[in-house]
């Protein structure tokens, strides 16, 4: 056989070595090309040819990203999603407070839970910094005292009042939450 | 894509990624900026993003990238050494006479994959150098997925023929 002949699917035989190697071809053409091979000496060589060149583009040696790559993409996604959070966090906030006292609270109140669980959820983890401790506190206490004074009377806090104590906190809060890259996996 | 998601794809494919930037561009700080740059415009694009076509869309970004780096230093020409140093742009002018003899078969491969024009070169590098599969060639490639392994095809024909031609010589 003649490796520039053709098969019975009218493809030259030579265009079959590449098919035959990637183990795509019916067993009658596979029966051509081995028959090829062992009747035409250049058609093998042409095989161990193509063969050699598949097994050096496979072991070709493997490279191995710098070791910054991703966690220095990680830390710019890290901050961008922290920044993106707080402001639709105290977007809500501002948003919710020109409509009534009652309402702010329950959202404040939901925030703070939700940037507690994140802290406090976390398995096994190391403590949280004192200022994060203490602003979660803060935060908790003043919810809770404005609560209660609003239950018993008809005073309203104002807004400007209160914010610094809830919004502003939370970002101390969240900024330990989102730094720990152990932490930031659970908030998203 | 969450940030977890996002974190583990990049984590999972950071070595095929940067390494098909590499064996492109030739530089590894160039690579390594083109393949930064491909991943932080991933984070902006997230949200338009499925987990499982995003890795398609970061190959392809970093294809453009490398294809930009490469026209704006097309004059520039290195011959490969053992790891992957230097690169030349496929001008897709095929030609086997490029290919400096050398009794390296590894060497002699990297030469002759070098010869081979766009979108060839990428195909090859991107199926049989890094493992990735059809379907994420043709997003990256933006190709069907007959006409990615019809290049592929050719590719692999020219390169044995480069070698063949190399081989001739070296035994004249």
């Amino acid at each position: 056989m003649n490796w520039s002949d053709t098969t019975s699917s009218g493809r030259p035989v030579d265009e079959l070595i590449e098919p035959y190697l990637d183990g795509a071809l019916s067993p009658d053409d596979r029966q051509r090309v081995l028959t090829a091979a062992a009747e035409d000496r250049e058609f093998a060589r042409q095989l161990a040819v193509a063969r050699s060149i598949r097994e050096a583009l496979h072991s070709m040696p493997s490279v191995v990203a710098p070791p910054d790559l991703v966690p220095s993409v990680m830390r710019v996604a890290r901050k961008d999603r922290r920044k993106q959070l707080l402001a639709s966090i105290e977007e809500r906030f501002r948003s919710i407070t020109t409509s009534g006292l009652r309402p702010a609270l329950a959202t404040a109140t939901l925030v703070a839970v939700i940037v507690a669980a994140g802290l406090f959820g976390r398995p096994a983890q190391p403590t949280v910094s004192p200022e994060a401790q203490a602003a979660l506190d803060q935060i908790k206490w003043t919810l809770a005292l404005v609560s209660e004074v609003t239950e018993r009377s008809t005073t309203h806090i104002r807004r400007d009042v209160l914010e610094p104590h809830v919004v502003g906190h939370m970002q101390t809060v969240a900024h330990d939450v989102f730094e720990d890259p152990r932490a930031g996996s659970k908030l998203n | 894509m969450t940030l977890s998601e996002y974190e583990s794809l990049i984590t999972r494919n950071q070595n095929r990624v940067y390494g098909y930037a590499l064996r492109l561009i030739g530089d590894r700080d160039q690579a390594k900026d083109v393949v930064q740059d491909a991943m932080l415009r991933m984070w902006k694009h997230r949200d338009r993003l499925e987990v499982d076509g995003a890795i398609s869309w970061l190959l392809r970004v970093t294809h453009n990238a490398c294809i930009d780096q490469l026209r704006r230093r097309q004059l520039e020409t290195k011959i490969f050494h053992g790891d992957v140093e230097t690169d030349q742009l496929g001008t897709g002018e095929w030609s086997p006479a490029r290919v400096t003899e050398s009794r390296d078969m590894m060497d002699n491969l990297k030469q002759a994959i070098d010869t081979l024009g766009e979108p060839h070169r990428s195909i090859v590098l991107l199926r049989e150098v890094e493992d990735f599969s059809y379907e994420e060639i043709c997003g990256a490639l933006d190709l069907p997925m007959s006409t990615v392994k019809v290049y592929l095809h050719r590719a692999r024909r020219r390169l044995r023929k480069t070698l063949e031609e190399v081989m001739q010589r070296e035994l004249v």
